[in-house]
């Protein structure tokens, strides 16, 4: 399965393994709607991720919106260096925790 | 070293003579040695004037030609400069990247608006199918009506009657809810077609970006960097021009050896004039004076020097020409 959840401490983390594109669409949104909110946190794990898209940055910007747009921290962890130059040229480390 | 003899007889005559044109050697040479100086001087002099001015020159153009490449570098009036137009790309660039986030951003959310939209269209169909069991029931429901009218007899005609009126209904409901299952297919498949182009529009790859940005980074790295490479190359340049002026001014200070030199010509001239005299008149009292024992002597030391004397008195110096192309400086 290319996206996996796991809930744990309040947090809600989905990663995603492999290429994050449209294909990952419908269970990337099921990832975050069917999961009852916790009080808040989301973790996006991209460290098996090896290619995206500028469809995953869209993805990304929705789950914000659906987190609060802001008023929950999304944070993006294990970024691989090229994907990190992706989110860095989106300038989404004004939008989200990149670590 | 030869050795011309002279007779006692010459001697005298012939010392005076070779004195007197060793001296007019001496004096020769003087005006070679500040012929020479002079010379010099004058050469080296032209030489320093002219190293000066090519320093002046090549200082000018160094400068022309670093303004000229600041002159490019920024903006002024009249154009654009490297940096402002770097700076201008990568502006472009970034609102580029902005809008395709923007575009996929829309794109995406248009296909979970699409997707909802299947649910509620997929709801549909299941009501339509809903109605069609209705409708197929009433059709039974009429047809043991009709049954029931005809033992009925004259009686259930007029129910007969009303009963076939509800099968054509329950027909007319049926071509309907087919009608509306057509039309649902339309809908899902035009909605597969929506899908199709939302995900084109979604799905752009971001490598050509970054390779960009990379590029223009670079670009007004070095282009950032050309102001202050341009301030220190003409501080360097400077900094040389001042210590080349410098050195020709001690060199020109240097020339004013002449002055002393030539004074110091002209007293070895007269201190040689006083000499001549006073050799000579020495010679020619030695000579007067003498006693008639001593007079040989005399002559035999006269005769002695004479030879020695006469042999140095003509060989000039020669003068080997100097070309500047056979010396070299370092």
């Amino acid at each position: 399965m290319p996206i996996t959840t796991t809930t744990s401490d309040q947090t809600l983390a989905i990663a995603v393994r492999g290429r994050f594109d449209f294909t990952e669409h419908e269970a990337f949104r099921q990832a975050y709607e069917r999961h009852p909110r916790p009080s808040g946190h989301y973790l996006v794990d991209l460290s098996a991720t090896d290619y995206m898209d500028s469809s995953a940055l869209g993805m990304l910007l929705l789950l914000r919106r659906h987190a609060g747009d802001g008023a929950a921290p999304v944070r993006i962890a294990g970024a691989k260096p090229e994907i990190r130059r992706i989110l860095s040229i989106a300038n989404f480390q004004k939008l989200f925790q990149i670590g | 070293m030869t050795q011309i003899d002279f007779t006692p007889a010459d001697a005298a005559p012939a010392a005076t003579r070779a004195i007197h044109d060793q001296f007019a050697s001496v004096r020769q040479e003087v005006d070679q040695v500040r012929e020479l100086i002079r010379h010099a001087v004058a050469g080296l002099a032209d030489g320093f004037t002219g190293l000066t001015t090519q320093v002046r020159r090549q200082d000018q153009l160094l400068q022309s030609l670093l303004a000229q490449l600041a002159r490019v570098n920024d903006a002024s009036d009249d154009h654009v400069g490297f940096r402002e137009f770097t700076t201008e790309t990568a502006e472009i660039l970034q609102r580029f990247v902005d809008h395709t986030v923007r575009t996929s951003t829309d794109s995406m959310e248009m296909v979970h608006r699409l997707s909802d939209m299947a649910v509620q269209v997929r709801q549909v169909s299941e009501q339509v199918g809903g109605v069609k069991q209705i409708a197929n029931q009433t059709k039974l429901l009429a047809l043991n009506a009709t049954i029931e009218a005809v033992r009925a007899g004259e009686a259930g005609r007029s129910f007969a009657v009303v009963a076939k009126e509800v099968k054509s209904l329950s027909q007319g409901s049926n071509e309907c809810s087919e009608r509306i299952e057509g039309s649902v297919g339309q809908a899902e498949r035009l909605m597969g077609e929506l899908r199709r182009v939302a995900e084109s529009m979604a799905s752009a790859d971001m490598s050509f970006a970054i390779g960009a940005k990379a590029r223009v980074d670079t670009m007004l790295h070095a282009v950032g960097a050309l102001n202050g490479f341009i301030g220190e190359r003409l501080s360097e340049a400077h900094q040389i021009s001042a210590g080349i002026t410098q050195s020709v001014g001690v060199s020109v200070t240097s020339l004013q050896f002449e002055d002393i030199a030539t004074q110091l010509l002209t007293h070895l001239e007269r201190r040689v004039q006083l000499l001549e005299g006073c050799l000579g008149d020495l010679a020619d009292a030695a000579l007067h004076e003498a006693t008639p024992d001593g007079r040989p002597r005399i002559e035999a030391l006269l005769a002695d020097h004479a030879g020695r004397l006469a042999d140095t008195a003509h060989r000039p110096v020669e003068q080997q020409s100097m070309h500047s192309g056979d010396v070299e400086l370092f």
